[in-house]
């Protein structure tokens, strides 16, 4: 039994090396006899816009500080592509979402907490922190793609799987009872500092070669990803130092649509 | 000389040069002395969104306070610090407060005693500092809490008078005219005390 297996499995390792070398070689002649440069290794840039397709806002106070948005915003991404085959090849893709002004994000979280507490409470303070970063939600992977080539066209579908690693904020505010003495402070925390999710990215590039070196491309993307992002609402009063704490979920499957351009340099 | 030599040498050079640019041209800091010298207090309502001084008309017996300012002055000059190092930072070539206003005192205990009957417990002239709690910082302290900080040490300028809020967590049962007097025993055994205006709590 133990004979046969090895049998086999050399067998199987010697019919691939075979299709292997067969394919590089029929590679190598389409490129030189069809007129058609086949490209084997490119690196990708580009960008474009990114629309969520569903919205994890829960008409909470702490929408704002989570990093979903609802609205479209832009997307810088770098790849590269290395194809091993005439028609397939590997991908690996990094897509960083710019998520805008947090100052805006800040003031709409001040005017949240504002609403929710304005019948009973002064807000003496409040402020959205930004962690420092414009880059709320970056999604990295790698997959396969399959190339169908014209002479100046190439068309590619690709898919995708990785990782979504995407960042809470943190906010604060300062509330003063009206009529009273009573102050309480509510903190506002992500329970994580960053949640990294599953990610799955069917995506089609047409890429037009412009020279001998670089191609135009034109992609449209479909992104699947969890959010998983969690924000604990800690109210303190600071007369009795109690604390209440109350958990804002927003664990939700999203889904999003973006389309952009760049261009592809070749290596090979 | 051989190469190694040179080369340590350069170094060193270099290294003098760093010594010599770093080191910074500082006035020694002078010290001076400053004592609470009086206190104020005035009526405060806290009902509306900022703390305001009333010193007539009513106050909501929940949003009570009494804003205390001490005023501290200066008392002598004691010389310039002495040190055989630099007076200078080791990692930049920012200078020492040319002056440093130390405290010869500080306020050991307050009491705030109310002058007209606060509530079945508390008849006229006892002790209700247990009742206020200073609000400073985002952290409403107990008075004993509050006074344990260290004193504070002020740089180049005296900051003369200081403001602190003591507010009123308990509210009186009994409603009506209310007057308080604060007293401020210091670290040297001296009371510094002041008197709020009588004000109606509702």
């Amino acid at each position: 039994m133990m004979k046969k297996t090895v049998v086999f499995l050399f067998g199987a390792i010697c019919m691939l090396q075979v299709f292997a070398q067969e394919e590089k070689m029929n590679a190598n002649t389409a490129a030189k006899e069809g007129g058609v440069r086949l490209s084997r290794w490119t690196v990708e840039f580009g960008g474009g816009a990114y629309a969520p397709l569903n919205s994890v806002y829960a008409n909470q106070v702490t929408d704002y500080l989570q990093p979903f948005r609802e609205d479209v915003y832009p997307y810088f991404q770098v790849g590269t592509t290395y194809f091993f085959h005439k028609n397939w090849g590997a991908v690996v893709n990094v897509q960083m979402l710019y998520s805008g002004s947090q100052d805006e994000r800040g003031v709409k979280f001040i005017n949240s907490v504002y609403n929710k507490y304005n019948a009973t409470y002064y807000m003496e303070t409040s402020s959205a922190i930004p962690d420092g970063s414009n880059q709320e939600i970056t999604t990295g992977g790698i997959g396969i793609v399959y190339r169908h080539q014209y002479k100046k066209w190439s068309f590619m579908p690709k898919l995708i799987v990785g990782v979504t690693g995407s960042y809470g904020k943190w906010g604060k505010t300062l509330l003063k009872q009206k009529g009273t003495n009573n102050y309480t402070t509510v903190n506002y925390t992500p329970d994580q500092t960053s949640y990294n999710t599953f990610a799955l990215i069917p995506a089609f590039t047409a890429s037009y070669r412009l020279s001998r070196k670089f191609m135009l491309n034109i992609d449209f993307t479909y992104n699947y990803t969890n959010s998983e992002t969690v924000i604990d609402e800690a109210e303190t009063d600071l007369n009795t130092n109690s604390v209440t704490v109350a958990k804002h979920e927003y664990k939700k499957p999203m889904h999003a649509f973006s389309a952009g351009a760049g261009l592809s340099y070749i290596f090979k | 000389m051989t190469k190694v030599n040179k080369v340590l040498l350069l170094l060193f050079f270099a290294c003098v040069v760093e010594i010599i640019s770093s080191c910074c041209d500082c006035e020694s800091t002078t010290n001076f002395r400053y004592k609470t010298s009086a206190i104020e207090v005035f009526n405060l309502d806290n009902g509306g969104p900022r703390t305001l001084i009333r010193d007539t008309g009513t106050i909501v017996k929940n949003a009570y306070g009494i804003r205390l300012n001490i005023t501290s002055a200066q008392t002598a000059s004691t010389g310039k610090s002495f040190s055989f190092f630099g007076t200078c930072y080791a990692s930049s070539c920012a200078c020492p407060p040319e002056k440093q206003f130390l405290p010869t005192d500080s306020i050991v205990k307050i009491r705030v005693i109310t002058l007209r009957t606060f509530d079945n417990t508390h008849a006229a002239e006892t002790d209700i500092a247990a009742y206020f709690k200073v609000f400073s910082n985002n952290y409403l302290l107990l008075l004993p809490d509050y006074l344990s900080k260290p004193a504070d040490i002020f740089y180049d300028e005296l900051i003369h008078t200081r403001s602190h809020d003591l507010l009123l967590m308990t509210a009186p049962t009994v409603t009506g005219t209310h007057q308080f007097r604060v007293e401020a025993i210091l670290s040297t055994g001296d009371t510094l005390s002041s008197t709020t205006k009588p004000i109606m709590l509702q």
